[in-house]
């Protein structure tokens, strides 16, 4: 039996007043050869009447009591499950969640729910934040932060209001919380839709295709962010069999506090990357393509989240070295 | 090279025929319409203290707080008997 293709999704979060549905009124309004299904909280703030544009009520589904892993947000499930029904009348779905919303949730139900996840795909988060107001929102507001955190594209809005100099601490600031996300610097959101729409960023296959110079840098610690990042790298082949047992109890002991990880791996022995990725203590991994004959084995990984303790996870990656003999990795 | 078994695979899907069979038994039960969504997911939790496997059943009825059903058991193994009559 043939399967329909799934539906990509795309989430649009940002702080109140980033310019959200600036940029979803563009979406609807352009000519890019797509149709979408919008699933909106604040239905009369976009200028178009459609019944493809749904209200929602940002419900949030503890599929396990209290486990912040499994809760998923029901009214997506619910209004998915709807849309599907007439999925012949659009090409794919954008959520525009609220200024205060929980990205995790969002995301998870992409993850978590059977019947969502057989008809859809999270194809990125984009998050749209104000050059001008961004650095006082992160002071005072953890949201901002993990809007920012969740992100695989965050377009930098209100560039025209802010000085060069601003502008480049803004940035830095971005890249401190979140160093693989694409940053797209615009003025009302007018960024080319292609570079937000139908990016694949949560394909294992696309994981960490960034510039790798950011991920490589250090970053200024002046602030005493909520959600900070930390990348890890080694040049030496990794042993498959101390890195998987390692990764995977790395995730059960600090998942509630990991928003975000990716990582590729250069496994001994092996001439396929090995690619993970993590939402909380969602974690998948798989070989995807060889390694190119002058690309540098490089493994790496980078961990976004709350206080993780960064000192003892880069002591259990290096201790999945193959050239280290040592069985303490698990001992984190 | 040989490689080890991949616990980190991409999860598949749980059965999708039997998850549609729990749907209609759901549904026949409680004699939901069709503007009722049912959702019915196996939750496989690596936290300390949720269970290792769990079927867990979401009732959705616009307007109204979402039904759970949890039951400690794999989708394969639930059977009619296990469902709560509404």
């Amino acid at each position: 039996m043939k399967h329909p293709q799934k539906m990509p999704v795309t989430v649009l979060t940002g702080y109140l007043g980033a310019g959200k549905t600036t940029l979803l009124n563009r979406i609807l309004t352009e000519q890019h050869g797509k149709r979408y299904a919008v699933i909106v909280n604040e239905f009369g703030e976009v200028g178009i009447d459609n019944d493809l544009i749904v209200d929602t009520d940002e419900e949030v589904f503890e599929m396990n009591n209290g486990c912040i892993c499994c809760t998923v947000r029901g009214d997506l499930i619910r209004i998915i499950e709807s849309l599907m029904r007439r999925r012949d009348r659009f090409d794919a779905i954008l959520i525009e969640t609220t200024g205060l919303a929980d990205p995790a949730p969002v995301a998870q139900t992409f993850f978590v729910d059977d019947d969502v996840r057989q008809k859809t795909k999270l194809d990125a988060i984009v998050t749209v934040v104000d050059a001008k107001h961004l650095l006082c929102e992160l002071d005072h507001a953890h949201e901002a932060q993990e809007q920012l955190a969740f992100a695989d594209i965050v377009i930098l809005n209100k560039t025209d209001l802010v000085a060069p100099t601003e502008l480049k601490a803004v940035e830095a600031r971005i890249r401190r919380i979140n160093p693989t996300a694409a940053i797209r610097h615009s003025i009302r959101c007018n960024v080319p839709l292609d570079e937000v729409l139908d990016r694949a960023a949560f394909d294992l296959n696309r994981v960490l295709e960034v510039e790798p110079d950011f991920l490589d840098a250090e970053h200024d610690h002046e602030h005493d962010d909520h959600v900070t990042s930390f990348s890890l790298v080694t040049e030496a082949s990794i042993d498959p069999r101390k890195f998987l047992p390692w990764i995977q109890m790395i995730t059960q002991k600090f998942g509630i506090d990991m928003l975000r990880m990716k990582g590729i791996l250069a496994f001994k022995g092996d001439e396929d990357r090995f690619v993970v990725q993590a939402v909380h203590m969602l974690l998948e991994g798989d070989h995807y393509r060889p390694w190119k004959k002058m690309e540098k084995r490089v493994s790496r990984l980078v961990f976004i989240g709350r206080n993780l303790p960064k000192g003892l996870i880069e002591d259990g990656f290096l201790k999945c070295r193959a050239d280290v003999d040592s069985v303490e990795a698990l001992n984190a | 090279m040989n490689r080890l078994a991949n616990p980190l695979a991409p999860r598949g899907f749980a059965l999708p025929e039997k998850t549609s069979q729990i749907k209609v038994w759901i549904r026949e039960s409680r004699g939901l319409d069709d503007d009722v969504v049912v959702s019915v997911t196996e939750l496989v939790c690596r936290k300390d203290g949720c269970p290792d496997i769990e079927t867990v059943i979401g009732i959705m009825r616009p307007g109204e707080k979402i039904e759970t059903i949890r039951l400690r058991k794999a989708i394969a193994d639930v059977t009619s008997h296990d469902l709560p009559r509404g």
